[in-house]
């Protein structure tokens, strides 16, 4: 487009691009293509590659290491029926459907908040912004000690004894907690970059015609902001239907109440590197993938309704 | 043009760079040596140390995992052809590896080079397959009660210098716990080796039969003796519940002085040392005995990785490991007991602070570790059921028989 810009103000006429010679085209194709190559290649031998494999290997059984034996959809007949593979989706259903539109409402609300001229409003950020850099396994074993049933700080402060992480009920809404406090900063740049974009003047305009700042984000925020919203709320969802690395260090296999909060990833890393199935733990991610696959269709369709341009 | 000629330079640099060579600069074989214990590695280091002083052309290095993603690593490595120079072997999961071939074959070297008759005669065998040797018995290791003297002396009691019965552990654990202070007189473990399997032995029970081919699970003399174990948490109230030891483990409560007695292993002799509290205040005796006395006694093994490139050097550091002076390096750093027999007292002599004779003594009556080849994922299903039996969910005998069930299953695909 550059090129075309410039021949039309050497020329002042309008050059396209049957006027470019062959050569010179295919150079641009040329040069397209080696700058997205590296990114095609990964994408290719990191993502495409390893999923076809895994669901070549969910049409396998493991025996031995390195070892397998056909058996076409067996892992998938077991799995239907595998009461523990209910209930790690269960738990990462009701860990997203906890997690997911918590973490997306108050993101956005943190960083309207943010946007607006208040001061140290660079310090907050920052603040909001340290989990997202902070390591995951660093996080976990913070929290972990927080939330100790005897000895941690959650209880001393309070007085209590709960035991965030030993009782069934609560302990999934314990670990999402950590979640969506880790998720806020994140999600949070995002909108921000997304809000920076609306003109003030619309706001100003509402400002003259009455409206207060409830009215204004209702009528003008949510509207302009709608496709990061989605966006964010589309990530965030895959986000927390594949979380892992949370759950493996705030949990333990021998406690009593793992079944409940053992999610769909925690369980296909036992079954694949654990219990050495590799071939059922396929089975199990191919199952997410085909959850993930259905809810972002879905999300696609409202997007219509609801997401503007 | 000229840009193009550096970054593809550079490009050639970094990859020739990447692609790392096992000798270095000088010409040295370097080894790598895969283990799990940290407690252990000095001691490791140290016969490493002597090693590399007689043979100046071999390098070793220790690459040390955690237990709990030791074998899951190994696992990866093996699929990918990585597999460290020498390795950590254990009874529990000998006859995967060996199954899946990656072990070097050592037989003839060992008939020719070993004299097996300096070993502890029940590990010269566990890592043989096929009539052929895989690995070399590295250690000899047994459970037995350490305890908290401090604890003790507070609770007006004596210190336990023989085997209890199981009625007078009992009783000794109730006058140790005080709920109110919130310490326990035991810490009733989920664990094989350090927790039931033992009580299950003494009491005439078996996990796994000897050819491997049916569960004792279900057993009643097993039943019994994990009945017994588990009211130590729900019936007596002398052991904090599974959830209290899943969020602080049993080690550390004993660490803090909240639980007077745990059973663990000889291996455990550098983490007393190391931990002011139990330098001072820990001591261990013989564990407590049903009908009859019983340890789960285990032996680590060195075997030689079958993808190694330098199997001749490795075999050299295998041999020095499993020589006299290897042997003494080990007993005397105090990491493990060594499986070879004359330089055992050199471990129970390398430390005055504990008692460590009881654990050669208990070697007399320990019996082997359970396992078999698909012991990965029973066990599993153990921690998965028993889980619920420990907090009471499930009853045990329920549980029990709903383990061999899944034990028996899978058994019968062994063939």
């Amino acid at each position: 487009m550059r090129e075309e810009a410039l021949e039309l103000k050497s020329t002042g006429k309008a050059s396209v691009g049957k006027k470019k010679g062959m050569s010179s085209r295919l150079k641009d194709n040329l040069w397209g293509y080696f700058f997205i190559a590296p990114t095609i290649i990964g994408l290719v031998v990191l993502n495409l590659y390893p999923v076809l494999k895994t669901m070549h290997l969910s049409l396998m059984r493991s025996s031995g290491i390195g070892r397998y034996k056909f058996i076409g959809l067996e892992n998938y007949a077991t799995l239907v029926r595998d009461p523990e593979v209910l209930q790690a989706t269960k738990n990462t259903i009701l860990y997203t459907v906890a997690v997911a539109p918590v973490a997306v409402l108050i993101s956005l609300v943190v960083a309207v908040l943010l946007n607006s001229n208040i001061k140290l409003k660079g310090v907050y950020r920052t603040i909001y912004f340290i989990p997202v850099v902070s390591a995951p396994a660093a996080i976990a074993m913070v929290w972990k000690w927080l939330y100790n049933t005897r000895f941690g700080l959650l209880n001393h402060i309070f007085g209590s004894e709960i035991d965030w992480l030993s009782n069934p009920r609560i302990a999934l809404l314990s670990i999402g907690a950590v979640g969506v406090w880790s998720l806020i900063g994140y999600n949070m740049i995002i909108f921000l970059a997304g809000l920076q974009e609306i003109p003030d003047m619309y706001y100003e305009a509402a400002r003259i015609d009455g409206a207060g700042k409830v009215t204004q984000f209702f009528k003008i925020t949510l509207p302009l902001i709608s496709p990061s919203l989605f966006f964010v709320t589309v990530t965030t969802v895959m986000g927390s239907l594949k979380v892992f690395d949370l759950m493996f260090m705030m949990t333990t296999d021998t406690s009593p109440i793992f079944n409940r909060v053992q999610t769909l990833v925690v369980l296909f890393y036992r079954q694949a590197f654990v219990m050495n199935q590799k071939g059922y733990a396929s089975a199990i991610v191919v199952l997410l993938l085909v959850i993930i696959i259905l809810i972002t269709i879905v999300q696609m369709r409202l997007q219509k309704k609801w997401v503007h341009y | 043009m000229k840009n193009w000629k550096v970054l593809f330079t550079l490009l050639i640099t970094l990859f020739l760079a990447a692609c790392g060579e096992s000798k270095d600069e000088g010409g040295r074989v370097k080894l790598s040596y895969m283990i799990w214990d940290k407690y252990q590695q000095p001691g490791m280091q140290e016969m490493i140390d002597r090693f590399e002083e007689l043979n100046p052309d071999i390098e070793v290095e220790i690459q040390m995992y955690p237990w709990a993603q030791y074998w899951t690593k190994l696992d990866a490595l093996a699929e990918g052809g990585n597999l460290p120079d020498l390795f950590w072997m254990h009874i529990g999961y000998f006859s995967r590896y060996s199954e899946a071939e990656v072990m070097l074959d050592i037989t003839d070297r060992v008939t020719e080079e070993i004299d097996l008759s300096k070993f502890e005669r029940v590990v010269t065998d566990i890592y043989r397959s096929n009539g052929r040797y895989y690995g070399l018995p590295k250690d000899i290791d047994t459970v037995g009660l350490w305890y908290n003297k401090k604890l003790f002396d507070e609770a007006g009691v004596p210190y336990p210098t023989e085997a209890m019965t199981w009625d007078e552990f009992v009783e000794v654990s109730k006058k140790l716990t005080d709920r109110k202070k919130g310490t326990y007189g035991f810490a009733a473990r989920l664990e094989g080796q350090t927790g039931h399997d033992n009580a299950i032995l003494q009491n005439n029970g078996f996990i796994i039969s000897e050819d491997k081919k049916s569960s004792g699970m279900d057993t009643p003399e097993t039943m019994e003796a994990v009945q017994w174990y588990v009211d130590l948490i729900g019936k007596h109230q002398v052991s904090p519940s599974l959830s209290e030891m899943v969020e602080i483990s049993p080690l550390e409560m004993f660490f803090n002085g909240q639980v007077a007695m745990i059973i663990d292993g000889s291996w455990m002799l550098n983490a007393m040392l190391t931990n002011e509290y139990t330098l001072e205040n820990a001591d261990v005796t013989y564990l407590f005995k049903g009908k009859r006395e019983g340890t789960i006694a285990n032996g680590l093994g060195n075997v030689i990785s079958d993808q190694s490139k330098h199997p001749e050097e490795a075999w050299k550091f295998l041999k020095f490991l499993s020589s006299e002076e290897g042997n003494l390096i080990q007993g005397r750093s105090g990491a493990a007991i060594p499986a070879y027999k004359s330089a055992q007292d050199e471990w129970i002599n390398s430390d005055k602070t504990f008692n460590l004779k009881v654990f050669t003594d208990q070697l007399s009556y320990g019996l082997p570790y359970p396992n078999s080849k698909t012991r990965n994922t029973w066990y599993q299903d153990e921690k998965r059921i028993f889980s619920r039996v420990w907090s009471g969910e499930l009853g045990v005998e329920e549980g029990c028989r709903e383990y061999a069930q899944r034990m028996n299953r899978l058994l019968a695909t062994e063939e």
